[in-house]
């Protein structure tokens, strides 16, 4: 900047001094936490001798006395923090006797925890010590420091001094390398290109922004704190040396494989099994002393930096170490001093700290040191690792100073015992693959996988058919089932189904029927069921809305000998024989004695969703089946007859349980047939209230209201098909606490439910209720890819075994072969199914789950192989290459990557301007180059600033003017420079309600520091502000602005105040002020502010919200415009993003909010950001970040990373709630309810299907539930260096999906026609209807011109004005000429149009409403 | 860039970034690490500027104290590592 403030604040009279970046980020992170101890560096040297005390005394005075570091305090004035070095220390160490005390070694830890854990003053002393005597042999030296004046070196320093100092007292006062040298050394040096390089290679690496770690399946608390535990692993010598002689130098090499890189290759590795990352990035402090002078030197001097290594799957000790070593050359290489900041500190979780200092005797006493933990850290640190060896006994101590939050003491001892099998491990086989490290120690073993899997039983029957003939046999006048008005006892239901069962034997003239079922709900399609396994075979369901493509594969695949469907409704032309079961033929009785199923045939083959683009048949056997019903009745039903709803689809597993339990338990099913529409049925069921048990998915739960579930009868719920979250399950137990609620868990392909867990809102606080233990005979394991059960607490593969698990899937060999595997803890070469669902073990023992691992996903309880998507999609013949993914309604990252912006300043291409030439240089730019020279002339320097103010009179309260402060980085900076300059402010922020706390604390800050007046104003109009602002302008931002703006111009009027500053960046100014003028000629700075002021004329006077709910007397005359003036601070001074953060850093009291995620002062940002990006398909951001680009004070890269925001939609909702906006929803609603979406992005080939058609072709192919709710066309498929698809770089389908967002209307005419080409190329959008809006396509004025003129040589005459006026093509096909017209002039095909200069009113009107536009700062 | 450029540039480099506070000027036949001026962090950053600078790349193994010892051995080494590039292409 060239108008950097001079440094006065340093002062060489006052021996004050500026701190160090390093003490700096000690001083923010203390800041930030000023009750906390966090920063306390607490030794004990504990002396196995007889001290002299008196000389140690006068020994440790003079070592106070000549070292600076220790008496160096620290203040602030105005807030910012400076270091000023005491001429001298009173009684800096006090003597303690405890030798009198009962135990005096107790006396002395409970001594040092108190000192160790007490806050410093820090502007009266940085270090408190002590010489504690336990005995006459025995003392300890307690010494206290902050880190601000020491570190882990110094330490020994200091040490070592103390004990020379001690062995050889003079009376000469000792002189030692002073730290204040460094201090002005780390200043100076942040000239140099050394540190300018560094900073930057920090800053972007720090900005490739980790997966953050997670640590045995905790989240990540909600609350950051700096309550630490510390865990030590003190290493014998035989291990220590060990470790040694792994990196014993082979060679002379001065850059030698060192103990410092294999602890960390160790740490890796932990870090690596136990949070399942293979990218790893974590801190390391560099000790930073590379001179033999500052490694005398006592003080901080440690950097932090960040430290990054990818791990593959075959890594071994060894080639990790490799790894690491190139690492950790790259850090050191560029540790230039000065160059960690906090925000590094802040960006990663985990850090590595090997301290390599060892203490030596004291004098001739043996000494033991002790680092004293002060029970905090730093609150963004999980884990920390120190390692040293101080006492230099050849033992390694490792420190881990451990997140309380994050690890109570089970997963702690966790993180211990992994850490040591892991170090265990690399000593017994360096070479051993990590993957491959056994972290499951034998008793552990045991428990997960034998205790926890025993669970063996025998059932009295193994088939179903035998349970339900019991019943019958039993009590044959029960109900069995209720089918609306028909009722059948259980002794009808047996005649019925064996009277079926004969007709299907005598049709097919053969046993083991397999049938395909295509009935609903009914009494019949029970009969149907039993009837066909009575023959000794199987059935196949199909429910009745299955397209008719799918049930005729369906039928084929499973080899169906028969259909059992009604007459009135079958599925179609079929050779096979079709029987309605409501007309039965009764042929030769039945007999039960020709039964002929066996336990291992199969039962049903049920369907699922199949990668080929077919559904795949999972065959269940009758053993599995019985197993299943039987474990189920008496969980549910424990004795009792128990009564169930059929109520889901027949084709859907979880349909079994209400099918089957009921009938073996003596209990009926009662039957709600098919409505319509799914999900409603449900309602129904609660409503009637006429059974005990109801089996439903999550989904259908939620769509549940607690008056649906103030239920008399139906005492228990069993939740299976989806994760259950515990909110729900929570919600659902507070409405109805009488309900007992099951989760249960189980694939398919082990048979309906393998795994139970009794919810119990007291004990499952995580967010998914468990999934409990396997039922009867069933095991379950969470494995990892060689199937190696996984430790505790690390996430794994779920797989089954035991009976429940499926034979195959039909005519599938390879797949079964990959799915189901030979359990390797089964002797009797039982399968393994491997679910692909994500789990692991909690510290109790429980299993977690967490969710597919796969792409195969479960919507709305449908499970779905987004495979099967993209394979029916592909078959429609004008598309190519298809992905169907899956997008999450909750979070996203509206990323502006894929846009494909322009290659100079990134704006993306449907931006306003966005457009782009041949070489992809957008049309802003083109003007950008034709018309920054007059911005130099309009941008003035401080001093044309200053002339403003000067003669200029105060105002009556003393000021010279209002400032506009949002509590961001810039308006900050420019309220110090300011008062820098001697003026005066009153400085006015807006509470819009959204204001973070984090700001509001930095404005507060900021004023009390500079002593200024601040007015926090506030209004209740600012919702509908907010909503208007949505609406006009699908942002947040304008809303504010006008009320700041009317508010402001108000205030400053009152006060007798003339002039009000902004803190607009020259990017705004450029994008809101200057563009457009300068676009229609007016250029001369004069013109130009004459111009800006009646915009800003026209702005307050344009009605709308404003004039309802805000103070908007004042505009209605001249006055005001006449009195007060609008001035841009940064019209006038030219800064870049760094030297601003850099001086706030120094300077001011302001803290990065750490509540905003990127904006640095509000919390509605986000929701502006999803309307804008959603409603017009661009961010808000990225024309003023263009600006900011052009202007040089952004990166193209930098810019385009602060577009990619990331979005908790849930939030947004809530938020418009609030404000009372409902936003335009897009190709599929994406704000009707939570959960996942499907998007299928597709390239078509030569003819571009219409989504229409595609939704058609679909339909007929797939279950609605597998249907995409986005279809996304792209020009090809962005791949990845391997020829994969890159799904980072697909465009976020939300953002597509609104581009018209009103229905598709196609041309009628020629005219139309010819528009619609030209819209296309030159609003580079690719489908264009006759009704969508110009301006919501991303028109502006430049893209106006370029139509107009384009439209001319089509003969097709129009002027700008029209386009504007009419805004559709439908409309504007109403008034054009289609004559041509040579007279008109002005208009000519090119990026950079010229106009008439006069100013027409709608570019005043697009001048005016983007007046306003102040960017909010991020 | 010849030797003694390639001196001036080594001691230049080390004696700003390396030699903090120190106050006796370097000479080049200083004994760099028998004397610990430098030390591994020191070598390091030194390998760093001369790969950024001299485009040369150190591999581990001749990070030795033979190559490392005086700025002049140094810069020695590094004539013939550049020589041994430019007849290599």
């Amino acid at each position: 900047m060239k108008d950097s403030a001079p440094p006065i604040w340093v002062s060489d009279i006052e021996r004050r001094s500026n701190l160090t970046r390093a003490q700096y980020l000690i001083w923010s992170g203390q800041e930030l936490n000023p009750d906390t101890p966090l920063y306390n560096m607490a030794v004990a040297f504990h002396i196995l001798g007889a001290v002299d005390v008196p000389r140690f005394v006068s020994g440790f005075e003079s070592l106070v006395a000549g070292t600076d570091a220790m008496r160096m305090i620290f203040e602030s004035e105005k807030s910012v923090p400076f270091s000023r070095v005491l001429e001298f220390v009173p009684e800096p160490i006090s003597v303690v006797d405890l030798s009198a005390e009962i135990d005096p070694e107790r006396a002395a830890r409970q001594w040092i925890e108190t000192d160790s854990r007490a806050q410093f003053k820090l502007d009266e002393q940085t270090f408190r010590s002590a010489l504690l005597g336990l005995g006459e042999n025995r003392f300890i030296w307690y010494l206290n420091q902050h880190h601000l004046t020491t570190d882990g070196w110094s330490v020994q320093v200091l040490y070592r001094r103390m004990a020379e100092i001690y062995s050889s007292p003079t009376d000469e006062r000792s002189e030692y390398p002073e730290f204040r040298f460094y201090t002005e050394y780390e200043r100076s040096s942040r000239d140099t290109d050394a540190y300018r390089n560094a900073t930057n290679l920090w800053a972007e690496k720090t900005a490739e922004t980790p997966t953050p770690l997670s640590f045995y399946g905790i989240d990540p608390p909600t609350r950051a704190t700096t309550r630490t535990d510390r865990w030590k692993l003190h290493l014998d010598f035989e291990r220590s040396n060990r470790l040694r002689q792994l990196v014993a130098n082979d060679d002379n090499s001065l850059t030698p494989l060192s103990e410092y890189d294999l602890a960390t290759t160790l740490f890796l590795a932990y870090l690596s099994r136990a949070t399942g990352e293979m990218s790893l990035s974590i801190l390391t402090p560099v000790h930073n002393r590379p001179s033999r002078r500052l490694k005398s030197t006592a003080g901080l001097f440690i950097e932090v930096l960040p430290y990054a290594v990818t791990l593959d799957a075959h890594d071994t000790f060894r080639s990790l170490l490799h790894k690491a070593t190139i690492e950790s050359s790259y850090v050191l290489s560029h540790t230039v001093p000065g160059t960690s900041r906090a925000e590094i500190n802040r960006s990663r979780s985990v850090l590595i700290n090997f301290i390599n200092a060892s203490l030596g005797p004291f004098a001739d006493f043996e000494v033991r040191t002790d680092w004293i933990h002060p029970g905090h850290g730093d609150a963004d640190h999980a884990v920390r690792l120190q390692i040293h060896d101080f006492d230099g006994t050849g033992e390694y101590v490792f420190l881990f100073d451990l997140d309380a939050e994050i690890f109570d003491e089970s997963r702690a001892r966790l993180l211990l015992e992994h850490f040591e099998l892991m170090l265990d491990a690399m000593l017994s086989d360096f070479d051993q693959p990590i993957a491959g490290v056994d972290l499951l120690p034998p008793p552990q073993a045991d428990q997960l996988l034998k205790q926890f899997n025993d669970t063996e039983e025998q059932w009295h029957h193994n088939t179903i058919l035998d349970a339900i003939r019991a019943r019958s046999s039993a009590d044959g006048e029960r109900v069995a089932v209720e089918d609306g008005d028909r009722s059948i006892t259980y002794a009808e239901l047996e005649r019925a189904s064996d009277g079926l069962a004969a007709v299907l034997r005598q049709r097919c003239r053969k046993s083991k029927v397999r049938a395909a079922i295509y009935l609903d709900r009914s009494a019949d399609y029970l009969i149907a069921v039993l009837a066909t396994l009575k023959t000794g075979g199987s059935y196949v369901p199909i429910d009745t809305d299955t397209p008719a493509e799918r049930v005729s594969y369906i039928v084929e695949d499973s080899g169906a000998d028969l259909i059992i469907a009604a007459k009135s409704h079958h599925p179609g032309p079929s050779d096979l024989p079709v029987i309605d079961p409501s007309q039965p033929a009764m042929p030769e009785p039945f007999s039960h004695h020709d039964l002929s199923a066996v336990p291992s045939d199969p039962a049903y083959v049920l369907y699922t969703s199949g990668s080929t683009g077919q559904p795949k048949g999972v065959v269940v056997s009758h053993l599995a089946l019985a197993n299943y019903v039987m474990w189920a009745q008496r969980e549910y039903g424990a004795g009792d007859s128990v009564d169930f709803p059929l109520y889901s689809s027949v084709g859907f597993d979880l349909t079994i349980t209400s099918m089957f339990v009921p009938l073996v338990t003596g209990g009926r099913v009662v039957v709600y047939p098919e409505t319509g529409e799914g999900g409603l049925a449900i309602r129904e069921v609660f409503r009637e209230d006429k059974v005990d048990v109801v089996k439903l998915t999550p989904s259908h739960l939620s769509v549940l209201s607690p008056n649906d579930l103030a239920t008399q009868r139906i005492r228990k719920l069993i939740l299976g098909g989806e994760d259950l979250k515990t909110d729900l399950a929570r919600a659902v137990a507070s409405a109805a606490p009488g309900l007992t609620i099951y989760n249960e868990y189980g694939p398919t392909e082990a048979t309906v439910g393998c795994m139970i867990h009794r919810f119990d809102p007291e004990r499952d606080k995580a967010m998914s209720v468990p999934i409990g233990r396997p039922i009867a005979n069933s095991r379950v394991y969470i494995l990892d890819h060689d199937l190696k059960p996984t430790p505790v607490g690390v996430v794994g593969e779920l797989c089954i075994a035991g009976v429940g698990v499926a034979e195959e899937y039909l005519n599938r060999p390879e797949l079964t072969a990959e799915q189901f595997v030979p359990d390797p803890r089964d002797e009797t070469g039982g399968l393994l199914y491997r679910t692909g669902d994500r789990a692991r073990w909690d510290t109790n023992g429980a299993i977690q789950f967490l969710g597919r691992a796969d792409d195969q996903v479960k919507i709305r309880g449908h499970r779905i192989e987004l495979g099967e998507i993209e394979a029916v999609l592909v078959g429609h013949p004008d598309i190519g290459s298809v992905l169907v993914d899956v997008v999450s309604a909750e979070t996203t990252v509206m990323s502006s990557r894929t846009d494909g912006g322009c290659v100079r300043c990134g704006l993306s291409k449907n931006a306003p301007g966005g457009h782009q030439d041949a070489s992809g240089v957008c049309a802003t730019c083109h003007f950008f180059d034709e018309f920054r020279h007059h911005a130099d002339g309009y941008f003035g320097d401080l001093s044309d600033f200053a002339e403003i103010f000067m003669d200029k009179p105060k105002s009556p309260g003393g000021q010279d003017c209002l400032m506009l402060l949002s509590g961001g980085k810039d308006s900050t900076y420019a309220l110090y420079q300011l008062v820098e300059m001697g003026l005066q402010p009153l400085v006015f922020t807006l509470d819009n309600g959204f204001i973070s706390e984090g700001a509001k604390a930095n404005m507060r800050r900021a004023c009390d520091d500079l002593g200024l007046e601040l007015v926090v104003a506030a209004t209740p109009g600012m919702n509908a502000m907010f909503a208007e602002s949505l609406s006009t302008f699908s942002n947040v931002c304008q809303g504010c602005f006008k009320t700041i703006y009317t508010l402001a111009l108000n205030l400053a009027a009152d006060r007798g105040i003339d002039t009000v500053i902004t803190g607009l960046s020259r990017g705004q100014i450029f994008e809101t002020r200057l563009a457009d003028l300068f676009r229609i000629g007016i250029t001369d700075p004069s013109d130009v502010d004459q111009a800006i002021i009646e915009a800003r004329k026209a702005y307050h006077r344009s009605g709308g919200v404003a004039a309802e709910v805000l103070p908007c007397q004042i505009f209605e005359t001249e006055d005001v415009f006449e009195r007060v003036r609008v001035v841009d601070f940064y019209r006038y001074v030219d800064v870049g993003l760094s030297e601003v953060y850099s001086f706030l850093s120094d300077r001011a009291p302001w803290v990065r909010p750490s509540d905003t995620g990127r904006s640095t002062n509000c919390l509605i940002n986000a929701t502006g950001i999803f309307v804008h990006k959603t409603e017009r398909g661009y961010h808000n951001y990225a024309v003023p970040y263009a600006w900011d680009v052009r202007l040089g004070h952004k990166t193209r890269d930098a810019a385009l990373d602060e577009l990619d925001d990331e979005i908790d939609v849930g939030q947004v909702r809530e938020t418009l709630d609030e404000i009372g906006y409902r936003m335009s929803d897009g190709d599929a609603g994406i704000n009707r309810g939570p959960g996942q979406r499907l998007v299928a992005y597709y390239v078509p080939i030569a003819a571009r299907p219409t989504k229409g058609e595609l939704r058609a072709f679909l339909a007929h192919r797939l279950p609605a539930y597998m249907s995409p709710s986005f279809l996304v066309p792209l020009e090809e498929m962005p791949l990845t260096r391997n020829g994969k698809i890159d799904r980072s770089r697909l465009p976020d389908p939300r953002a597509q999906a609104t581009r018209s967002t009103g229905e598709f209307a196609t041309p009628r005419n020629d005219i139309e026609r010819e528009l619609v080409e030209i819209w296309q190329s030159v609003l580079q959008v690719d489908e264009i209807g006759i009704k969508d809006n110009f301006f919501e396509l991303g028109g502006d004025s430049i893209i106006n011109v370029q139509i107009v003129a384009r439209a001319r040589k089509r003969d097709i005459v129009f002027s700008p004005r029209d386009l504007f006026e009419q805004r559709t093509i439908a409309n504007l096909a109403q008034v054009v000429d289609t004559k041509p017209n040579f007279e008109q002039e002005g208009v000519t095909e090119s990026p950079i149009p010229s106009i008439d200069p006069g100013i027409s009113a709608e570019e005043l009107a697009g001048i005016v409403s983007r007046y306003g536009q102040q960017a909010d700062e991020k | 860039m010849n030797e003694s450029e390639t001196r001036e540039a080594l001691k230049g480099f080390i004696t700003s970034q390396i030699l903090i506070g120190e106050t006796t000027p370097l000479g080049d036949e200083d004994e760099l690490l028998l004397d610990g001026i430098i030390d591994s962090l020191g070598v390091t950053r030194v390998i760093g500027f001369i790969e950024q600078r001299f485009g040369v790349e150190v591999p581990r193994e001749e990070a030795t104290v033979e190559n490392f010892r005086t700025v002049s051995i140094l810069a020695g080494y590094l004539s013939r590592k550049s020589s041994e590039t430019v007849g290599g292409s």
